[in-house]
């Protein structure tokens, strides 16, 4: 915590980590409250400016975001949206409306085919150029989910948004690790010590995420989930989980969102928590959004200039193009169709976590990587909710629920 | 507009309309699919009779003109298949029963139609709360009196099916305590209840004329009565039934009301009267709360029995009638479960006390009508 303070009363200097937090508890709340009564914006574009202002104000996050303690509360946070999206991933219809997995394989294909050809088209190298594009497959899940949820969002376009989002992620993660493995081959391991560590990866990540869905399958045998305190299980379930996942070296984005995969396809029961599993988890993901604004730098806005603006437009080209090739034999029509791909515009907190593993194991792709992609990931945070919400709404698919007892 | 004229169609003839549930797999709460669900059936080639209704969560199909039992089951297994084929596409579920167990009214939205658009900006509130589900059946009449006299002479018979079709005990998250809390919806209506008693056509022409002069209706689907005649089919509509769980429940008791219709028509067994209508809204009600267990007063003698027994006796008395149109069956199954007291209110009411979680009662549902 370094913030210039020195203008400051003195008794103010010596508050720490813990007086930032709270005020950002505070202040994130009200932006998000200002956002959407002032503009008729999803809340969390107000989490993510405060965010930002508070990284381009100097107040250095590191004190906040190093504290392992927060750290892993933000992971949960993710976890949680992840787990949510999963559970709502009903791997029957791909059986049934076998136009869906065209519509996703097209979307994430052109998308990633559109974003590699201008990395390497500006000079990136073929392995930045790879993890760009896969980078920016990915429909952000969290801020998908947060959206839906927010707006109460049933319907067509809406469950095919969280579908697509779902394989989108998944494909980004394959992605990335398959080029890990290629990039290991390049520095001279041998194919099968190449293959060991992806291979590993999946392994144990499968095998978390089922034990993770049995967990809570049991837990909703005997529980009401619906209760808050049976949430909170929930919660330490995740937390557990994510604690394996690290000893384990498997995917902290695919754990949670292949469970709720799994738990969904494995027992129709339907399964309904409350939203962000309740006030606890709700919390974490207003942060985890405060939290992504830090990490973004509006400075990388004007930095990251052409490039950014060009991979803004070509994957929304890619997402809108590709939603749009087959929607109609999926079923949509064309109005729904060009939402849908609007709806999966959102890149953001997972963008950066795949691109933190990339920049551990090979540092120099991930400068290059990190470098092209945070102008457009900075735009994408602040536009990326806003066209999701536009597009729900474009489609008569939200409802937001009037709360009776509210004050005038 | 006057009325028009009633159409002569083969008697005894039958159609089936029933009102169905559109809800989301995840919550299986309603969801405003029935456009989607409508341009799939149009891009897969669906043949048959499918229209919007009042809300978009709900959905109506329609058999063509039917003979009989058998016609009536198999036109409307097709509908279904057909109809579950589009709906597997959107994933989202269909289901019988004659209300949504939790859906919140204000969160239905009235459908894209100018028609119900204005019934929406007529009857406000109303016009949401009527997201409820109906099974409708049309009995083809030989000419415009008889129409009226068998409308007539069947609505003493109404209790009967509304305890044998009743399939709407919950409403918005609760058990209301009725076998059929649908109607209740509907008895808010101004022009719902009875058809005036007149026993010739040219009577019913003079009411709806003066109906018309004063503004409150236009044509007749402004009246929301339990039977009211169809003059463009040729037809009487019988709309007090919930919508059964399965199709095969449907099938039965449009077979019922036939064979009732024939013993009406052919036996002439008694001569309506305004009278009649002395304990009908009792009756009524008393099935609608309490099902077979409500209690029946004829209308002619002032007896009181048990609905279940008097559902058993009818059918009884209608037997040799169901001989010649083939319904045996069907009315027999129909007076066995009014003699064991059951119907799917309690079916709904059973799946839930061992399982107390309605959107899994919901998702039950649509299994048994897929089934």
């Amino acid at each position: 915590m370094a913030p210039d303070l020195s203008f400051l009363p003195g008794w103010i200097a010596p508050l720490d980590t813990s007086f930032w937090l709270a005020m950002l508890l505070v202040i994130a709340p009200l932006a998000g409250e200002a956002v959407f009564r002032l503009l008729r914006w999803p809340r969390i574009v107000g989490y993510t400016l405060v965010g930002l202002f508070a990284s381009a104000s100097n107040f250095d996050a590191s004190g906040l975001a190093l504290s392992e303690g927060f750290r892993h509360g933000l992971e949960v946070a993710m976890a949680v949206l992840l787990f949510e999206l999963g559970s709502r991933v009903h791997l029957h219809w791909l059986r049934d409306n076998p136009w869906l997995i065209a519509t996703s394989l097209a979307e994430a294909g052109l998308t990633f085919v559109m974003v590699f050809s201008i990395g390497h088209y500006l000079g990136l190298g073929v392995g930045s150029s790879i993890a760009v594009a896969a980078v920016c497959m990915v429909s952000s899940p969290a801020v998908v989910m947060r959206v839906a949820s927010e707006l109460n969002a049933r319907g067509q376009v809406t469950e095919r948004l969280l579908m697509l989002s779902a394989l989108n992620t998944i494909y980004a993660v394959l992605a990335v690790q398959v080029l890990l493995a290629l990039m290991g081959q390049a520095h001279g391991q041998q194919v099968l010590q190449a293959l060991q560590a992806p291979l590993r990866y999946f392994v144990s990540t499968f095998v978390l995420a089922l034990l993770l869905a049995a967990a809570v399958g049991i837990a909703r045998r005997r529980l009401d989930l619906a209760n808050e305190n049976s949430v909170l299980l929930l919660i330490g379930l995740l937390f557990l989980t994510l604690v394996l996942v690290r000893l384990a070296g498997a995917s902290p984005i695919l754990v949670p969102l292949l469970a709720g995969m799994v738990l969904r396809s494995r027992d129709l029961r339907p399964c309904l928590w409350p939203r962000h599993f309740g006030t606890a988890g709700g919390a974490l993901v207003v942060l985890l959004f405060v939290v992504n604004g830090m990490a973004a730098d509006w400075r990388l806005i004007v930095g990251g200039g052409l490039v950014g603006v060009t991979v803004v437009v070509l994957r929304a080209a890619a997402k809108i193009g590709g939603s749009v090739l087959f929607g109609r034999l999926a079923g949509l029509s064309m109005g729904q169709s060009m939402a849908l791909g609007v709806a999966l515009l959102p890149m953001s907190g997972t963008a950066f976590l795949l691109t933190a593993s990339l920049y551990s194991a090979f540092p120099d792709l991930g400068r290059h990587v990190a470098a092209a992609l945070a102008g457009a990931a900075t735009v994408m945070e602040i536009a990326g909710p806003i066209a999701t919400q536009w597009a729900l709404r474009h489609c008569g698919e939200t409802s937001i629920r009037k709360d009776v007892h509210r004050a005038a | 507009m006057p009325l028009e004229p009633f159409s002569t169609s083969r008697a005894l003839t039958l159609g089936v309309e029933l009102e169905l549930q559109l809800v989301g797999t995840h919550d299986f709460d309603l969801v405003a699919a029935a456009p989607d669900l409508l341009r799939v059936l149009e891009q897969q080639g669906f043949v048959g009779d499918v229209k919007p209704e009042i809300t978009s969560s709900m959905i109506e199909i329609a058999t063509g003109i039917c003979t009989g039992y058998t016609d009536v089951l198999e036109q409307l297994t097709a509908l279904r298949d057909g109809l579950l084929e589009g709906a597997r596409r959107l994933d989202i579920g269909i289901c019988g029963g004659g209300a949504h167990p939790f859906q919140l009214w204000g969160e239905r939205q009235i459908s894209d139609s100018a028609r119900y658009q204005h019934l929406s900006d007529l009857y406000g509130y109303l016009a949401k709360q009527f997201t409820v589900f109906g099974q409708h059946v049309h009995i083809g009449c030989p000419g415009p009196d008889e129409a009226l006299l068998l409308l007539h002479g069947m609505s003493r018979f109404i209790p009967h099916l509304i305890a044998l079709s009743a399939s709407s005990p919950f409403v918005q998250g609760h058990d209301t305590g009725f076998d059929s809390a649908r109607l209740n919806s509907i008895f808010a209506f101004p022009l719902s209840g009875r058809a005036p008693f007149v026993l010739n056509w040219s009577d019913f022409e003079g009411y709806f004329a003066k109906m018309a002069r004063t503004g409150v209706v236009e044509s007749m689907k402004d009246f929301y009565w339990d039977i009211r005649p169809k003059p463009e089919y040729g037809t009487i509509e019988v709309r007090v039934l919930d919508t059964p769980l399965c199709v095969e429940r449907a099938a039965r008791l449009a077979a019922l009301i036939q064979t009732i219709a024939r013993w009406l028509m052919v036996d002439k067994p008694f001569v309506p009267a305004e009278d009649d209508y002395l304990v009908y809204a009792f009756n009524r009600f008393q099935a609608c709360r309490f099902g077979y267990e409500g209690v029946w007063v004829d209308p002619e003698s002032g007896e009181r029995r048990v609905l279940g027994d008097a559902i058993v006796a009818l059918v009884n008395r209608i037997g040799p009638h169901a001989a010649v149109l083939g319904t045996q069956v069907a009315c027999a199954a129909l007076a066995n479960d009014a003699a064991t007291r059951t119907n799917d209110a309690m079916w709904l009411r059973e799946h839930y006390s061992a399982d107390p979680l309605l959107p899994e009662l919901v998702r039950r549902q649509c299994l048994r009508w897929a089934e």
